[in-house]
């Protein structure tokens, strides 16, 4: 009972490795602000972040940093400005994005707003072919895997055209995602760092390639396009397909092992019976 | 910081009693390392009881495994959506499967006497985590389907942080909740397993996979002691 104690003891005040850290900064940036933002020059769907701390305190940014929704839904004037400005594609609550790391964050991108400007990202507006289309379906999929060894979408979502048989339901539907992702440049930034608690620490080791992005922002477009309504739910008929698949099995059991009690066991507990 | 108590103290909490308590039971009482099997105490529900469970949990504890150990193959192999289907299909029926054998051992320990008196509170507290896990395991193949996707995705990476002693607890911070509850339960009944007789699991080889049945027999005069069934 001692060893037990003292094992659980020392297992719990052994601090794991990773969360006494100071924030770093800079990677969290070129992983998470990337997609929209730049320094400098305009990002992708946010504003240039060049001098932000002189155009609002800290006291107003932090809280914004941390849960935009939450500042935008109070009803704030300057993040409805914001929002305005961005030709209303709101900004999302960024996982793992706490106090501490929203106050290192302004200050490197302090440090960085005298450096040179950046050019600004280019978002394509030429429609795409049907080859680009087609491949990012096969990304999506998984019928081509992609570079860096990330999981296929289908692992957790589904659009009316691969239906719910073919697409997973852990994250949500995306026949309609370019529509609330406000076109090619939300997708665009999306796919280039997804931003939800699920995805990031995936995408952020194994990234999408610039032309994995591109292939499957054409397929996603078209899907928003064609595709009437999202894809009908599965639950009720793939629930009944594992209950026929149990009961198959059951019955198998049951003709496998059907003498079990007839040839020795139930002569033999009759006999005693008698 | 809850996350921080269920996805990293938790598992680590439940593999050192799992291990600590296990071997120290092998070693101070090892007559209890059994199953503790009550097959010749009633026989007829007891078929419908552990041959669709065993079978059930093991099919399904396999699919886990393969996650956890080949999860590029996991994931090459439900590329193709038919293949995808096939195996969701067969996990579901595997769980459904465990679920009728475990609902009906538990009813065979509440109907018949025999078994009743043998039963303790610890079989009660095993069975009801595994009702509970197995539910909540079906419920996940339900509503956030294609697990065996995004387990090797999500969950294996999770899992080898925590075995190599370097826990990402991101991976499994943005689950919903009853992927959650199914985590946060499976390390439960791992702290708990040495505690009870699921203790038979560890006790490899385990030739009973596979040897033939063996008929137990009462060796004395059922008729003059009374017994019936």
């Amino acid at each position: 009972m001692r060893l037990l104690s003292t094992a659980l003891i020392s297992l719990l005040t052994l601090c794991p490795p990773g969360f006494s850290q100071e924030p770093d900064a800079e990677a969290f940036f070129k992983i998470q602000c990337v997609a929209c933002h730049n320094i400098g020059s305009p990002g992708i769907l946010g504003p240039d972040l060049a001098g932000v701390t002189e155009r609002q305190t800290r006291e107003w940014l932090v809280p914004f940093m941390m849960d935009p929704p939450a500042v935008l839904a109070s009803g704030d004037p300057y993040a409805q400005e914001l929002l305005a400005a961005a030709n209303n594609v709101q900004m999302i609550k960024i996982p793992g994005l706490d106090a501490a790391m929203a106050n290192a964050l302004l200050d490197y991108i302090e440090a960085q707003s005298g450096a040179d400007p950046k050019p600004a990202p280019v978002v394509e507006t030429e429609p795409f072919t049907a080859e680009e289309i087609n491949s990012g379906r096969e990304y999506f999929t998984g019928a081509k895997s992609l570079e860096n060894g990330a999981p296929a979408c289908t692992a957790c979502h589904t659009t009316y055209d691969i239906g719910s048989w073919g697409g997973g339901r852990l994250g949500p539907d995306l026949t309609h995602v370019s529509q609330r992702l406000q076109g090619r440049a939300g997708l665009q930034a999306w796919l280039t760092m997804p931003a939800s608690a699920v995805m990031t620490p995936i995408f952020s080791k194994q990234r999408l390639t610039k032309s994995e992005i591109r292939d499957l922002v054409a397929f996603l477009e078209s899907e928003n396009e064609k595709s009437p309504s999202e894809a009908p739910a599965v639950t009720a008929s793939f629930f009944s397909a594992g209950v026929i698949v149990a009961i198959l099995l059951l019955v198998m059991f049951g003709l496998i092992w059907k003498n079990r009690y007839r040839s020795t066991r139930i002569p033999m507990v009759e006999r005693a019976k008698r | 910081m809850y996350d921080i108590l269920f996805f990293v103290a938790l598992p680590y909490v439940a593999l050192v009693l799992f291990f600590l308590v296990g071997i120290t039971r092998y070693r101070r009482r090892p007559f209890s390392v059994t199953s503790l099997s009550s097959q010749f105490l009633e026989n007829r529900k007891h078929f419908w009881s552990t041959v669709p469970f065993h079978y059930g949990v093991i099919g399904v504890l396999l699919l886990h495994l393969a996650g956890l150990m080949i999860p590029d193959t996991m994931l090459a192999w439900n590329a193709a959506p038919v293949r995808l289907v096939v195996l969701e299909v067969t996990g579901l029926a595997l769980g459904l499967m465990a679920l009728f054998g475990l609902v009906n051992s538990m009813i065979r320990r509440v109907q018949s006497p025999r078994i009743r008196i043998i039963t303790n509170k610890s079989d009660w507290v095993l069975l009801a985590l595994l009702l509970i896990q197995i539910v909540l395991g079906i419920l996940v193949a339900i509503y956030n389907g294609w697990g065996s996707s995004w387990f090797a995705a999500s969950a294996t990476p999770w899992l080898w942080s925590l075995f190599t002693l370097n826990p990402d607890l991101s991976y499994v911070a943005g689950m919903p909740l009853l992927v959650k509850l199914h985590i946060i339960n499976a390390f439960l009944m791992i702290g708990f397993f040495p505690f009870t007789r699921l203790i038979h699991v560890i006790v490899i080889p385990n030739p009973y996979l596979w040897r033939k049945t063996q008929v137990v027999r009462w060796n004395r005069d059922r008729k003059r002691l009374r017994i019936r069934d």
